[in-house]
This record gives C-alpha cells, sequence and structure tokens, in this order.
C-alpha cells in the first residue's frame, strides 16, 4: 500500500516560487491590508452621573433566509439557495430580485444567469470595455459571461457597485480556456441547478494580483468586442468580488463586511425533503453576530490556496487541505484506501461504477479527523458517511422527494490506486445542524482572534 | 526508482515535438504553440520516462513515456485547465461523457474503467488530475507512480 501524503500533492502547484513568485507579493499585498481589531460599539460603557443610559442602536436586518430543495429546476440536491436583489448602480428602483441564488462559501463572487428572472430589465454597468470572465470548474464545465456592476442588496445591507459575473448563452470563444477545454457553459437553470452562485468565501475577489498586469499571468478575464470575440486575455484590477466584503447597513452605514455566518437546521440520517437556515452578514458587528466561544477560528491558505487543513485519522501528523464549501452537494474525504485503513474508516469502499466517486458502507459511519490550521489552532470535528447509492435513490432528480443529505460522502475509489483524492472536501452534508463562520481576508477581526486570520481570512466551526 | 538522468530542453515555438497524447506514440501529436510556451524536462526513470512540461501560466503537466513510445499515463497541477482535448486524444470524449451525466456540477471527477482510469478535482487557481491507461503500464511499472 502506497503511504498517502495527501498535503504534498496538493501544495505542490501553488507552493513553488518558482512556478507562481506572484502569489508571494500576493501574500503580501494581502498582509499590507491587515487592519487591528475592530472595536465593537461599547453599549453601557461607564455612565458615572446614572440617570439617562441610552438605548442601544436598533439593529439593522443583517440575516436573510437559506432554503435548501430541488431549486428552479426541480432537480437539485443539497444546494443552499437565498435571494439576491441586484439593481442598477445608484438606482433604488431598476432592481431585480433573483431567487434560488447558490450559497457557495468555496467561492467569491456573484455570478447570475443572464436569463434570470428580471435581470434583462436592468441596465448595468459593464466593467472596462467589454470584459468577459472564464470561470472554469474542474469537470471541464464553466461559467462564461460579462463582467459588470451593480448594486448588491441582501436583507437591510447593500454593497455599491460589485464587480458581478452576467453568465452569458451559449459557450465560450474557442481561443478561451473555457472553450477550448471542450465543456459546457452552465448557462441554464437545468445545467446549473440555480439562478447564480453567490460566492462568499475568503477572498475578497476571485482572482486577485494574478488577473492584473498585461499580459496577465493568469488569463481569467477576456477583453472582448462581444461574448463570441475575445482577442486577448485582460488585465484588470476590477475583478468578481465577495459582495459582502462591500457591505453596509442600509440605515447606519456600519460595516458588516468582514464575512457570515450560515446556520443550517438539522437533516436526518436518512435524508430530508428541505432543509433551512438562515445567513448571517458581519461578525462580530452586530449584537447578533457575535463569534460564539464554542467556535474554534482557522486561518486560511496555511497549506494551500483557499484551505485549511486536516489531519487524519484525527491526531496523526499526515495532513491534507481542507476546503471548507456549501457550494459542493458531497462531503469530499480522500479515497476509500487511506479512510479504511483507519480503525474509524472500517467498512469504507467505493459505490459501484458509475458512482464510484461515492462512499457506499453498509451502515453511516462517523469519521473523526482533527480541523487545523498550521498556525497551532486545532479542534476535533468529524463527517458522516452514509450509503450514497441509497441516500440518492431518494432524491428528486430519481423519482424520490428528498433534496437535503447529511451524510452523503465520496472520495476516489480503491483500486487500482492513484487515482487518490488527496484533500478533503466539507460540502454541504458538514454544514447541517451548526454554524459555520466565513471571515473574508483584510477585514476587521472580531474579538479574541490573532491577527493571522485577517491575512487570508478564516473559517470557524 | 529514482531519477537518473536528467536532460533540459527548453523548447522554443513547435520545435522538437515532444509532447504527445494519452495512448498515442511519443512526438505524435504536439501540443498546441500557446501551451508549448514553456520549459519541458525530461526525467529517465528504471522502466519508464517523464517529460515535465512548465506552461508559461504555472501548470506543471507530466507525460509519461513507456520505452516502447507511448505515453501511458498524463497527469497535471495547473491554476487554470490545461488543454485536457489535447492531452487526453481519444479518451476526452469519456471525460465529457462523464461530467455531463453527473447530478451535480463541479466536485471531483471519478473514471474507473478497465482501460482507462481518470481522476480530476480542484478550484480555479488549483486544479489537479491524472490519467492512464492500464494496458499500456510498462512491465515492471504500477500506476502509483503517476503523480
Amino acid at each position: 500500500m502506497n503511504p498517502v501524503n495527501p498535503g504534498r500533492e496538493a501544495l505542490s502547484p501553488m507552493s513553488g516560487t518558482r512556478l507562481a513568485p506572484w502569489r508571494w507579493s500576493l501574500l503580501g499585498r494581502i498582509s499590507a491590508l491587515v487592519v487591528g481589531l475592530v472595536m465593537l460599539a461599547g453599549c453601557g460603557s461607564g455612565n458615572p452621573g446614572g440617570g439617562f443610559t441610552p438605548p442601544p442602536p436598533t439593529p439593522t436586518a443583517n440575516t436573510i433566509d437559506v432554503a435548501v430543495n430541488s431549486g428552479p429546476a426541480f432537480n437539485a440536491f443539497n444546494m443552499a439557495y437565498v435571494s439576491v436583489t441586484v439593481c442598477n448602480p445608484g438606482s433604488t428602483t431598476a432592481c431585480a430580485t433573483i431567487p434560488d441564488v447558490q450559497v457557495d462559501t468555496g467561492s467569491s463572487g456573484l455570478r447570475l444567469l443572464a436569463s434570470a428572472p428580471g435581470l434583462s430589465n436592468l441596465a448595468l454597468t459593464p466593467v472596462g470595455s467589454s470584459v468577459y470572465e472564464c470561470y472554469e470548474f474542474s469537470d471541464t464545465n464553466y461559467l462564461w459571461g460579462q463582467v459588470e456592476q451593480a448594486d448588491v442588496l441582501m436583507a437591510g445591507e447593500k454593497g455599491s457597485g460589485v464587480p458581478i459575473q452576467v453568465i452569458s448563452s451559449g459557450n465560450a470563444p474557442s481561443n478561451t480556456p473555457c472553450g477550448k477545454g471542450g465543456g459546457d457553459n452552465l448557462d441554464s437553470t437545468v445545467l446549473l441547478q440555480a439562478n447564480g452562485i453567490l460566492g462568499i468565501g475568503p477572498a475578497q475577489q476571485d482572482c486577485g494580483a494574478p488577473c492584473t498586469g498585461t499580459p496577465p499571468p493568469l488569463a481569467f478575464y477576456w477583453l472582448c468586442s462581444s461574448a463570441s470575440s475575445c482577442p486577448s486575455p485582460a488585465g484588470t484590477t476590477t475583478q468578481v468580488s465577495n459582495p459582502v466584503a462591500s457591505f453596509l447597513s442600509v440605515g447606519n452605514n456600519l460595516p458588516d463586511n468582514n464575512g457570515i455566518m450560515l446556520t443550517m437546521s438539522q437533516v436526518a440520517a436518512t435524508g430530508a425533503a428541505s432543509a433551512t437556515g438562515t445567513l448571517t452578514f458581519g461578525i462580530g458587528t452586530q449584537s447578533d453576530n457575535a463569534l460564539s466561544s464554542s467556535a474554534q477560528a482557522y486561518a486560511i491558505g496555511v497549506i494551500s490556496y483557499n484551505s485549511i487543513r486536516a489531519a487524519y485519522p484525527a491526531g496523526s501528523n499526515t495532513t491534507c487541505p481542507v476546503f471548507v464549501e456549501s457550494g459542493q452537494g458531497l462531503n469530499y474525504f480522500l479515497d476509500a484506501a487511506t479512510v479504511s485503513a483507519a480503525p474509524a474508516g472500517a467498512g469504507i469502499v467505493n459505490c459501484p461504477a458509475p458512482d464510484n466517486v461515492l462512499y457506499c458502507p453498509t451502515s453511516v459511519v462517523s469519521l473523526p479527523f482533527t480541523a487545523e490550521d498550521g498556525k497551532g489552532d486545532s479542534a476535533a470535528s468529524s463527517i458522516s458517511v452514509g450509503n450514497g447509492i441509497s441516500l440518492l435513490s431518494s432524491s428528486v432528480s430519481q423519482g424520490g422527494s428528498n433534496t437535503a443529505f447529511s451524510n452523503l460522502t465520496g472520495g476516489a475509489a480503491t483500486m487500482p490506486k492513484p487515482p487518490a483524492i488527496d484533500y478533503v472536501v466539507l460540502g454541504m452534508p458538514f454544514f447541517y445542524g451548526k454554524t459555520v463562520y466565513v471571515g473574508i481576508a483584510g477585514k476587521a477581526l472580531p474579538t479574541g482572534l490573532p491577527s493571522y486570520d485577517a491575512a487570508l481570512g478564516y473559517v470557524a466551526f | 526508482m529514482k531519477t537518473t538522468l536528467r536532460v533540459l530542453l527548453v523548447l522554443m515555438l513547435g520545435t522538437l515535438p515532444a509532447w504527445a497524447t494519452l495512448g498515442e506514440h511519443e512526438g505524435s501529436v504536439s501540443l498546441d504553440q500557446q501551451v508549448l510556451r514553456g520549459e519541458i524536462e525530461e526525467e529517465v526513470h528504471a522502466g519508464y520516462k517523464i517529460h515535465v512540461m512548465i506552461t508559461a501560466d504555472g501548470a506543471v503537466i507530466r507525460e509519461y513515456v513507456s520505452p516502447q513510445g507511448k505515453v501511458f499515463a498524463i497527469s497535471w497541477h495547473a491554476h487554470i485547465l490545461p488543454d485536457l482535448q489535447q492531452l487526453l486524444g481519444s479518451y476526452f470524449p469519456r471525460v465529457r461523457q462523464a461530467a455531463q451525466a453527473r447530478v451535480q456540477h463541479g466536485g471531483p471527477l471519478v473514471i474507473e474503467t478497465p482501460d482507462f482510469v481518470y481522476f480530476s478535482g480542484g478550484r480555479m487557481m488549483d486544479f489537479h488530475g491524472r490519467a492512464f491507461v492500464p494496458g499500456l503500464l510498462p512491465s515492471n511499472v504500477t500506476a502509483e507512480v503517476v503523480r
């Protein structure tokens, strides 16, 4: 058996200074933005004269309902949806409220289908001279569309002039990585299983420094005269951005821009027809969004881009990157050979083809691991692994009624090795029954968190 | 099974088409010229060799070649997906078929068949994947060498 050292492989593409010198300048840039601890409004600080005590400020609306259901095309599972209102920049009347936008803590930026309800009635402001983005997924599918600025409103929060991606209909030009990759633009509710994606991850922008310059080191963005004619990659400082990083309370202009907390209801082991939750903006900025003393915060990016890390088996020094992504419908946890070699993982096997990526134990197995960030912060955690085929047989897409599954977990197949999935994704199943916080890089930290959590952001649970 | 010899070749556009497609002969197909704008390092191992290419956008692509000159495996680590149609050739339609058949977009993709094994995962800034053809593995070489 090949001893797996999961961290090493995933680290290599990003850690080699020879390969990506810009990454270090990016780190430097972000570090420069680190700000001090936020000074919370001190209600009731000493008033020696007694007498009048001002009432606490009226809390601003900073929460919005989250729903897990079959989505706009009735084909989804484990997708958490919210409504997002977008307006022409500066307007309070030229607005559209888009339902069924997927909440994704693993990416940054709002992406909406051009065909989303009401969007075609707006006149958003294009960024630069017609900049398009190629946003790829690992399975060769992608999102292709123009970058435009909108005012983004959720609950009582407003982000002004936020660059978003409006996903075009049709495939990308063949000279772009999207168009020549052979995949499809996820340009419909059937393909995307949503009207859009609300990326509220720890990064402020979806690319950062590597997408600036002429030519840019990375070609995410393209200069296009139309959606189908794009001669060259565009280096741009105006990138699709996490809207929360711009959020101010409409009533009092308080910044609720340093992160989010996502609280989800419990889901039964056999699945549920739906689930509900609450998305709260700001962490430690109002009376309703304090960082719980029972939550452990983990700094992002210590091992690789946008990740924390895990030790498996729990307490061991074998570590791998961990991505905390509500946008993923499954947890992904290493590979069956690695998992089943530990006592807790006995019985973990892959499902038969074509569902190789799912795990199919005969009964539900709890896999403990140690979550950590390489800075000394660590805590015990676990995921639950049920029988993937059995669970999904009750899903809406297979004629059942369930859309929420708390123990749907996959990983690479056992034989032959490799391939081995050498990382962990804590997907939507992980979020049920708990509160997960995502702190945005470069923003104010809630009281009690170490300053390194501001460099690249943090997650807490 | 450590590297016994390293030859560094800096390829200029279009010269020495040492790049090939999975399952085909080494040198049979060149990557397109834009992608080829990089450095190729040839690693010679016991029983096989690897062409390691580092592209202008920082992708590291490895092509594993048998003594018979056949490409038996490919791997990649990249910020932007490499041209998988080019790298996987006739096997690429199977990847597309699997991507279209899945119930949810995104996430890792695993294909395990007797004649083609594939894994891809990651996200923008951090993609990685491997593919190999079991029937083309050189004798005394296991798929575990594909990294």
